[in-house]
């Protein structure tokens, strides 16, 4: 039985879980979720160390990483992603990628219904995915994009259909959602914004399930900022990438991108 | 000059005034200076430090372009008159710094002029005579203009306690 070890830093918290995979789903041995603004860097080898122990187990016992590839915090994604591929490079095991908001989205699995995530992307900005769940299963509507939260709203709006909203763009824009689509919306309690271990871990089985984890290449496994940089831009324009305004192309990944659209 | 204007006759001065707006500064305020090489933008954010209670040197950031020091609130100290291009922000994690809840002090702000939140406190420093400074602080938002009011208010109160 293969120990899959689960992260994401890119949020304000901290996730990390330890767990295998059966067919039916993953199963979660442990897991650490540690709410540390801006210090997920100093908390996340010792907190990995902490859950392998509690478990009985070692670091080398590890058989293969799941990494939450953001869209996040820019710091906050490039540490986890790093440290992941480390690990995995280290112990010459798969490296595997999910979205961080499709994670997210994980924790809403039992429900039915369309679930919103938004993420902040600050300067007014958000990372918003939409989301179908239904009999367990969570599906990924939209893209990888960033946009203003008054453009989302009214795209959520028009939808007419009543949908629920969780992430930590909610801190900044609750009241933007409620005002623009009234009783359509419910806003998740704050305590469902962000990823956990467990959810890591679903979101990694669930990927694995349909095929779209990759091939476990830890030179593969790329982040997703979504927001390219300028000098990003200007280097697709070079290397003759088209299809990339400035923008975002749908895969959100700067670099060369053997990626899965949802 | 106007009455929104902090007059200063020596950097010993200039640090006062920094001292002041440290007093009165609240988390996430954002203050963008500009002013030449040696108008004094360093001495000011060491009196801001001082009055957000941090303790040590506050050494320029020309060289590390961001240095964040402990106080009250933190304090983050950027230089940006080493980047080249704006997308060098995005590098530095310059947005979700100004947005993480402490103090920030920007140096050569004018650099990147269209990169700069929406509502923050520009303070131009303009060389009067080898000693003398102007302070023009001009609020771009309602909470900057708040707090440029609450800071000449402080300068006063500190300025008389000096001058009594």
């Amino acid at each position: 039985m293969t120990l899959y070890l689960a992260l994401d830093t890119s949020t304000e918290e901290l996730a990390v879980g330890l767990g295998s995979f059966t067919p039916e789903g993953a199963h979660l041995i442990g897991e650490v979720n540690l709410d540390v603004p801006r210090a997920s860097l100093t908390h996340l080898v010792p907190s990995i160390e902490r859950l392998v122990a509690s478990a009985d187990l070692r670091v080398r016992d590890i058989g293969a990483v799941i990494v939450g590839r953001g869209p996040g915090s820019f710091t906050g994604v490039r540490i986890g992603v790093a440290t992941a591929k480390g690990i995995a490079q280290g112990l010459g095991v798969p490296l595997y990628g999910v979205g961080t908001l499709d994670a997210i989205a994980e924790r809403f699995a039992g429900r039915d219904g369309l679930l919103g995530v938004v993420s902040d992307a600050m300067r007014h900005e958000i990372y918003p995915a939409l989301f179908r769940c239904s009999n367990g299963e969570v599906r990924r509507l939209t893209p990888h994009r960033v946009a203003p939260p008054e453009v989302v709203a009214e795209e959520w709006a028009a939808l007419g259909e009543p949908l629920v909203i969780t992430g930590n763009g909610l801190s900044k824009y609750a009241d933007v959602f409620t005002a623009t689509m009234g009783g359509e919306v419910s806003l998740a309690h704050e305590a469902m914004w962000a990823p956990t271990g467990q959810a890591l871990l679903a979101a990694g089985w669930r990927a694995r399930a349909a095929g779209e984890a990759g091939d476990g290449d830890v030179a593969t496994v790329l982040p997703v900022y979504t927001r390219l940089s300028d000098a990003e831009v200007n280097e697709r324009v070079r290397s003759g990438i088209t299809g990339s305004t400035g923008a975002t192309p749908a895969s959100g990944v700067a670099g060369p991108a053997r990626e899965t659209r949802p | 000059m106007t009455e929104d204007t902090i007059l200063t006759r020596d950097a010993a001065a200039t640090h006062r005034a920094g001292a002041a707006l440290g007093r009165v500064v609240e988390a996430g305020d954002v203050i963008a200076l500009s002013g030449g090489l040696g108008a004094g933008k360093t001495a000011l954010v060491q009196g801001l430090a001082a009055g957000l209670g941090v303790s040590g040197h506050v050494p320029s950031p020309t060289f590390n372009i961001l240095l964040v020091h402990p106080g009250a609130l933190p304090l983050y100290h950027f230089d940006l008159y080493r980047l080249e291009r704006p997308d060098e922000l995005v590098d530095i994690d310059f947005w979700e710094t100004l947005e993480s809840g402490g103090v920030s002090a920007i140096e050569w702000a004018d650099r990147f002029p269209g990169e700069l939140p929406v509502d923050r406190l520009d303070v131009v420093i303009d060389v009067v005579d080898e000693t003398t400074r102007a302070l023009h602080p001009t609020g771009t938002g309602s909470r900057s203009r708040l707090l440029a009011r609450r800071w000449l208010a402080e300068w006063r109160t500190d300025t008389g306690r000096v001058a009594g």
